[in-house]
């Protein structure tokens, strides 16, 4: 007869949050109950308890075993909470002393055979377990090295319960996961390289500033132009993830279970191409209990939407406010839940829908056709992309050129030293981007001279741009100038941007 | 029945051709007289009336009715003339087919000035469209009228052309004149009603079905002394304008395209066929013998860089890729960019939508 309580740890949204699982063994008809606001997997725990604890030779002498998860208001989902109930139960019927579990955060799976199965979200685990102030944390072997890049908690890994327990009663010594070592990192083979697009300069040009101020880019070509060829190697140009953006993006994916465990941390910026039937719960996160969408798992990288006029428009508007706030907010009854989502957004186009517009020898589209395919993205929706280049159809000169174009790894260089630059002047401002810049914001960092004026104003008289387009013009510019490295905005930075408008003037009519 | 009310029944009257109307106006001698005879009798002027046709004539012959139709359409702010009324154009009491009356939004254009159509595909290139708008502009800053259909392509350019440069262009619809087909060209349609002039032989409320157009380019051409065609592939229906307007006497010009380029192949089938070649403005002012302060010395106006220059030489007729241009011209991908953005501001060239440019001088 007794009483046991063990710590362990819940997912809400991508933290995870302490929860104590009670036991209490008491006398009666025997009897195995769950309460606690429990799913059906949580449920389930306890055929696999009793059979785990049976099976590495335990008997639980028949009574009345009662198991509570605390907080009674918070769902409780996931297959972590086996081992937690396991040794509480151990706890209440006096196999392992209280005092020997104090301090330590069980999560785990178990199988029938006492075996320890790996978890989702265990970096989520090992961090809310630090920041409590843990001792350490007990989990399956296969999660340890993960929960170890936390760095703020001990993590012990263990194959079975009955290392566990052996362990807890100190019958084996064991030592802390070593934090993995970054250098020792597997870093992945970079095998996509900018240097293999052969011509199209321009376009190089274009992706490059995009990517030296996190702009939405906008690619619009034929079929076979290069578009998606092109944003698969964006992730090669940005400067590598910090240890922080690491830890954030590494911490998305463990929630979402798709982090290699053999890998361990997120090291590549994280490039993110969902179908265009995704829903809208897929993209931005959702369910009742929420879980990432793809453009979470995007965080901090690139989130490519190919063929952007075929994803319905209401999939498309439930972006625009994620990208504006850079993260996702999700509320349900019972709470509401964050998570980030810092992307840059790459989309791909035809510009109709056979794809050879304005190449009137191939394309039989209407003019109808065209403008019903080009109106399906909704103005806000093209307002959040700075940056619209257009792909011409590759010509056979450059298909069978020798000539070799600049590796990633150059124009990376380049990137780093334009955002290490915005990051030093936005250091008070709470943005790091020049696509992040507010109104005042750009009034305040993007100060143009009397040539510079006269520029614009002859711009907007001859090109019949949009208030909403001259913003977007002068972040770009902006950006320009980082990259060369100057500290005004000069009338060839402002030219340059100026040719990147694209959208704005296409979807008006005339072209 | 009054004389213009007894017209206005011809042009409303629905389901009876113009052929068989024109028959029973000249057995009876004049619209009046027709609007006393009931639909048994229109068979005597030797066209076949069917009974649904009588029927229907029989139903709008009500003086009542006609007189609520005329009214609501006052004040949808469209005027009716009737073929006798002073005000009714003059070119088109001339053409053996001419409507019994015509239904205008805005104004008409004025008699004595030399006016020219301007028709073309609808699924015209970036040159169609470039070349529409242009010559609509020249045309009407010289004071010409610019005829046009209201269309998608060529059409609603060479309108927007017109208009941009402050003239005057009028727009005949195959629908009513209350109805903007097609929808697209709203803007423009209200620009028209405010500027320019909208005119129909269909009354309000009528929707164009295909058979509707093919009637209605008679008028376009009968508005005009001279035919523009700007693009238009073999077989399309800018070629039935071009025959109404043989048909009524009157000129063509047709606008040479490339060999090979499909939507060029019917403008360059005409010119073979002997139309005029129209290669500037001035072509018609010529024709027309009208001396315009020629503006082709734009050229000149236009001040260039160097640097300009060296960029604008490199582009050939067809539009020139950026790609190209920076092989050819060794300058760096954010130079070459900001030059054309330059020679873009200055009206030089424009951009093809294909990361391409045209040279516009």
């Amino acid at each position: 007869m007794g009483f046991g309580k063990v710590i362990s740890s819940a997912i809400t949204g991508i933290d995870g949050r302490r929860v104590v699982v009670e036991a209490d063994y008491g006398d009666g008809l025997p009897s195995f109950d769950m309460v606690g606001f429990l799913s059906s997997e949580v449920r389930e725990a306890r055929e696999r308890v009793r059979s785990a604890l049976k099976n590495t030779g335990i008997e639980i002498p028949p009574g009345r075993l009662t198991v509570n998860l605390s907080p009674a208001d918070l769902r409780k989902q996931g297959n972590a909470f086996d081992l937690p109930i396991a040794v509480s139960i151990l706890v209440a019927c006096g196999i392992l002393p209280e005092a020997f579990t104090d301090g330590y955060t069980f999560v785990g799976e178990l199988s029938l055979d006492g075996r320890l199965r790996g978890i989702e979200g265990m970096l989520s685990h090992a961090i809310s377990a630090g920041e409590q102030g843990m001792r350490g944390c007990i989990v399956p072997a296969e999660n340890a090295a993960e929960g170890a890049m936390a760095e703020t908690v001990d993590i012990f890994g263990f194959e079975t319960l009955r290392d566990v327990i052996d362990f807890l009663l100190g019958n084996m010594e064991k030592d802390p996961e070593p934090v993995p070592d970054p250098a020792a990192r597997p870093v992945r083979e970079e095998d996509l390289d900018f240097s293999e697009i052969l011509g199209q300069e321009s376009l190089k040009r274009a992706v490059e500033v995009a990517s030296a101020g996190m702009h939405g880019l906008l690619l619009v070509g034929p079929p076979g132009a290069g578009k998606s060829m092109t944003a698969k190697r964006i992730p090669t140009i940005l400067p590598p993830l910090t240890r922080e953006e690491q830890l954030e993006t590494s911490r998305i994916h463990s929630v979402a279970g798709i982090l290699d465990r053999s890998r361990g941390m997120v090291t590549m910026r994280p490039f993110r191409s969902p179908h265009h039937t995704i829903s809208v719960q897929a993209l931005v996160g959702g369910g009742l209990y929420p879980r990432p969408g793809e453009m979470s798992l995007a965080h901090n990288g690139v989130l490519f939407l190919d063929e952007l006029p075929e994803f319905t428009r209401m999939t498309l508007d439930s972006m625009r406010q994620p990208l504006e706030d850079k993260k996702i907010l999700i509320s349900r009854v019972h709470g509401t839940y964050v998570f980030p989502a810092r992307v840059m957004l790459v989309c791909a186009m035809n510009p109709c829908k056979c794809g050879y517009y304005p190449d009137r020898n191939k394309c039989r589209c209407s003019e109808r056709e065209v403008r019903t395919y080009l109106g399906r993205i909704s103005r806000p929706f093209l307002d959040r992309i700075d940056i619209s280049v257009e792909l011409p159809r590759v010509s056979l000169s450059e298909i069978s050129s020798e000539r070799r174009g600049e590796s990633s790894k150059e124009i990376r260089r380049r990137v780093l030293k334009a955002w290490e630059v915005q990051k030093e002047r936005y250091r008070d401002d709470g943005i790091v981007f020049n696509s992040q810049l507010s109104g005042s914001q750009i009034r305040k960092y993007c100060v143009l001279g009397q040539e510079e004026k006269d520029l614009m104003k002859n711009v907007f008289d001859r090109l019949d741009l949009s208030a909403r387009a001259y913003d977007r013009i002068l972040k770009v510019a902006r950006t320009i100038a980082d990259l060369s490295g100057e500290e005004r905005i000069k009338a060839v930075h402002l030219r340059e941007a100026v040719s990147y408008r694209g959208t704005d003037r296409k979807i008006s009519g005339f072209m | 029945m009054e004389r213009t009310l007894a017209c206005f029944l011809l042009n409303c009257v629905p389901g009876i051709s113009y052929e068989k109307l024109a028959k029973c106006l000249e057995y009876a001698g004049s619209p009046e007289a027709l609007s006393e005879m009931p639909g048994a009798r229109l068979s005597e002027c030797g066209a076949v009336i069917s009974f649904s046709e009588q029927a229907a004539w029989d139903e709008w012959r009500d003086p009542e009715l006609l007189k609520r139709k005329y009214d609501s359409m006052e004040k949808k702010g469209i005027v009716y003339y009737s073929r006798y009324d002073p005000d009714f154009p003059r070119r088109l009491l001339t053409l053996r087919d001419c409507p019994f009356g015509i239904f205008v939004k805005g104004k008409l254009p004025e008699e004595e000035r030399n006016a020219a159509a301007i028709v073309g595909s609808r699924k015209c290139t970036v040159y169609g469209k470039e070349s529409a708008h242009f010559f609509g502009r020249m045309l009407a800053k010289a004071g010409i009228p610019v005829i046009s259909g209201l269309a998608l392509g060529v059409d609603g350019m060479a309108g927007r052309g017109a208009l941009s440069a402050g003239g005057y262009t009028l727009a005949v619809l195959g629908c009513g004149a209350d109805i903007c087909y097609p929808a697209e060209n709203i803007d423009l349609y209200q620009a028209l009603s405010a500027e320019g002039g909208i005119v129909s032989e269909r009354p309000p409320g009528y929707e164009a079905r295909p058979y509707d157009f093919p009637i209605r380019n008679r008028l376009i051409s009968g508005f005009s002394d001279v035919l523009i065609v700007i693009e238009a592939a073999e077989n399309s229906g800018s070629m039935i304008t071009v025959n109404h307007a043989l048909s009524q006497g009157k000129d063509v010009f047709a606008l040479p395209g490339r060999v090979g380029d499909r939507m060029s192949a019917g403008t360059n089938e005409l010119l073979k066929n002997g139309a005029q070649v129209l290669t500037c403005p001035e072509d018609i002012f010529q024709y027309f013998g009208m001396t315009v302060k020629n503006e082709t010395v734009r050229k000149n106006q236009v001040r260039l860089s160097r640097e300009e220059k060296i960029i604008l030489d490199l582009m050939g007729s067809t539009p020139a890729g950026v790609d190209d241009l920076l092989e050819k011209s060794c300058f760096p991908v954010s130079i070459l960019t900001g030059i054309l953005v330059d020679l873009e501001i200055k009206g030089a060239v424009k951009k093809n939508g294909m990361n391409g440019y045209i040279r516009l001088i």
